[in-house]
């Protein structure tokens, strides 16, 4: 196995600290998330799994700890330095984010402009990308006249626009049917045989099952059974 | 560069993808630029009717307007003048015309409307070219030619024709005297029309031998009105002052001459329009220091889907700086869409809606919907001042939030 593209070594998040309301949501997590890897991150509801997943992609900054993304430790970069690090990554959000009554491509895309790139050239990925993912025909729509199913089809389409080294699902099949978990899971799987390394919340078998590694969290700390 | 561009561009479209938002932002601005660009419009409307009025305008309406207004004192105080007075003003060199005029104020109706009553002599008013025989032009009906001893005929403004239960042309008005000559029963020979200037839209104007029946003062004049070859002003003044100071007849022994040059009047009006345009620019300081907190808290229209929407870009890459110049270019179209519809209602509120509300600030004596068309000049300066202060506000209303929100890690701004 390749070394970790993603590593974490005694990771706390720690939320209004030093107050009444003070919530522990992770202690001391030590891990390492190896190159192309599909990694889950198990657990039941307030273990720490999204916290988790938004330390690892640098949405958010640990009381304490390190988290190394490749060469970098993200606790020593400045806020451009974070922001040009999840330009090397993708999200996909459990409500989806999508922007409201922006078009489905521009939504894929909007990312990619402070990049400077044309919109006939984002158009042109973006329509690439729809294609890949069944969505076309949907280039111009809005997001919230899009079902469940479309719009994290979408999603899963903006995070792969920037080609990304890894891709971050918090619960992508929580708000979907079964038929359309189903497609998602697939997509995912297809997306990681193609050489991202995905890193998955989720208590969704079907995603369980093709994962190569499970994290198990249970009240912010990693379990020792994990797969 | 063109990344720059393309920030910029997003900036532009985020207008629509916010539509409550922007539309409550644009209202909020709107609000509070409109009230100073009427208010201002109808300052620069007046001054420019004012600078007409006292001859300051082209030099053609200067040549009809007379240079030097000649009063009396006595006590210190304004007096009329007697007309014996008129004849040797009239013999200095220098001098081609003196006119007696009578200005006053009477009260009329059973309301008591209060109006400005003006008497000039009738050959005035029947010489062609005068001021007065251009004014027939705006005048429904005839100019009064009324002598001594027969009814007063009487032109009276619109606003005051309406006020008193819309007086028509060939009505008979109950006597507004008693003098020592009798009872007189005046009749309306004309109208101004309502689209001239507002000071005549309260103003009577009768021949000066029906003036000094109504006011009951036979052989005094308010002041006379003295017309000079050109350069000829200044001695003719001087002169004025010594003989008249020094004269031996008993009229020039108890009043003091007091001459006001034309160029005096044009010193004085900006002093008395400014008095009420700084009242009214201190009260649109107070309404900008509201307006900022309007489009603080309108800016919380939509403010938990703003902080999504930027914590969704903070989350795919954007950076501080970056959200922040999309901001600052979606502020500054604001201000400038809501600047252009202000200048836009400010000018329809000041052609179609008459300066409703905000003339009764500007013009004495006019109401809340005034009758008369009232005067309005809206300049480039405070145009672009609007604009100026325009955006200003929804920049500064909200540039912090968009701020805080850009510095805030993206997890917590999209939670």
């Amino acid at each position: 196995m390749n070394r970790g593209l993603l590593e974490t070594e005694s990771l706390s998040r720690t939320y209004h600290p030093g107050t009444s309301s003070e919530v522990r949501a992770l202690s001391d997590v030590s891990l390492a998330i190896p190159a192309g890897s599909y990694v889950v991150l198990d657990g039941p509801s307030g273990s720490g799994k999204t916290t988790l997943l938004s330390l690892l992609g640098a949405l958010d900054r640990p009381t304490s700890g390190r988290v190394r993304f490749a060469d970098r430790n993200l606790e020593d970069c400045s806020d451009v330095e974070l922001a040009r690090q999840r330009r090397r990554m993708g999200f996909v959000f459990q409500d989806f984010s999508l922007i409201p009554r922006l078009p489905t491509w521009e939504n894929i895309t909007y990312p990619q402009i402070p990049r400077g790139l044309s919109a006939a050239k984002r158009r042109q990925a973006a329509d690439d990308v729809l294609s890949r993912l069944g969505l076309a025909a949907k280039a111009d729509t809005p997001p919230e006249e899009l079902s469940g199913g479309e719009q994290q089809r979408v999603a899963v389409a903006r995070a792969l626009i920037g080609d990304p080294e890894v891709i971050f699902a918090d619960e992508p099949t929580s708000n979907l049917d079964r038929r359309a978990a189903a497609e998602l899971a697939a997509i995912l799987q297809e997306i990681n045989a193609a050489g991202t390394t995905l890193v998955v919340s989720t208590h969704d078998t079907d995603l369980k099952e093709s994962a190569s590694l499970v994290f198990l969290l249970e009240d912010g700390r990693l379990q020792d059974d994990t797969a | 560069m063109s990344s720059l561009l393309s920030i910029a561009r997003t900036g532009s479209a985020a207008i629509l993808l916010s539509p409550l938002r922007s539309s409550v932002t644009v209202m909020a601005v709107i609000a509070v630029l409109v009230p100073y660009l009427v208010g201002i419009g109808l300052v620069e409307g007046l001054r420019q009717e004012s600078r007409i009025a006292i001859g300051a305008g082209t030099p053609a309406e200067k040549e009809l307007l007379p240079d030097l207004y000649v009063a009396a004192n006595q006590f210190g105080r304004r007096v009329p003048i007697p007309l014996e007075l008129a004849e040797p003003i009239r013999k200095f060199d220098g001098v081609t015309r003196v006119i007696p005029r009578i200005v006053g104020r009477i009260t009329l109706g059973k309301e008591n409307v209060e109006a400005v009553l003006v008497g000039m002599p009738r050959e005035e008013l029947q010489r062609r070219g005068s001021s007065i025989q251009r004014l027939t032009r705006l005048i429904d009906g005839q100019l009064p030619r009324s002598q001594h001893g027969e009814a007063p005929q009487l032109v009276i403004g619109s606003g005051l024709a309406r006020k008193l239960d819309n007086l028509q042309v060939g009505t008979v008005i109950p006597p507004i005297f008693r003098s020592g000559g009798g009872e007189k029963t005046p009749r309306i020979t004309g109208i101004f029309q309502s689209e001239i200037s507002p000071w005549q839209s309260q103003m009577i104007l009768t021949t000066f031998e029906s003036a000094a029946e109504i006011f009951d003062q036979r052989g005094l004049a308010t002041d006379l009105l003295v017309f000079c070859r050109q350069g000829q002003p200044e001695a003719i003044r001087s002169r004025i002052l010594q003989s008249l100071t020094g004269s031996s007849t008993k009229a020039a022994a108890s009043h003091q001459p007091s001459v006001t040059s034309r160029t005096d009047l044009e010193s004085l009006l900006p002093a008395g329009l400014g008095h009420r345009e700084g009242v009214f620019n201190l009260l649109f300081v107070i309404a900008f220091a509201i307006g900022i907190l309007v489009i603080l808290v309108t800016s919380g229209f939509g403010r938990p889907e703003r902080r999504r929407e930027i914590g969704i870009l903070k989350a795919t890459g954007w950076q501080t700086d970056e959200i922040l110049i999309r901001s600052l270019v979606e502020s500054l179209l604001l201000g400038l869409i809501s600047a252009a519809v202000a200048i836009l209602v400010a000018l329809a509120w000041l052609k179609w809606f008459n300066g409703f509300w905000i003339a009764g600030i500007f013009l004495a004596g006019v109401e809340t919907q005034p009758a008369i068309a009232v005067p309005y000049v809206l300049a480039a300066q405070p145009a672009g001042l609007a604009v100026l202060v325009a955006c200003l506000l929804v920049t500064t209303g909200s540039a912090y939030s968009t701020w805080r929100t850009a510095v805030t890690p993206p997890a917590e701004a999209m939670r």
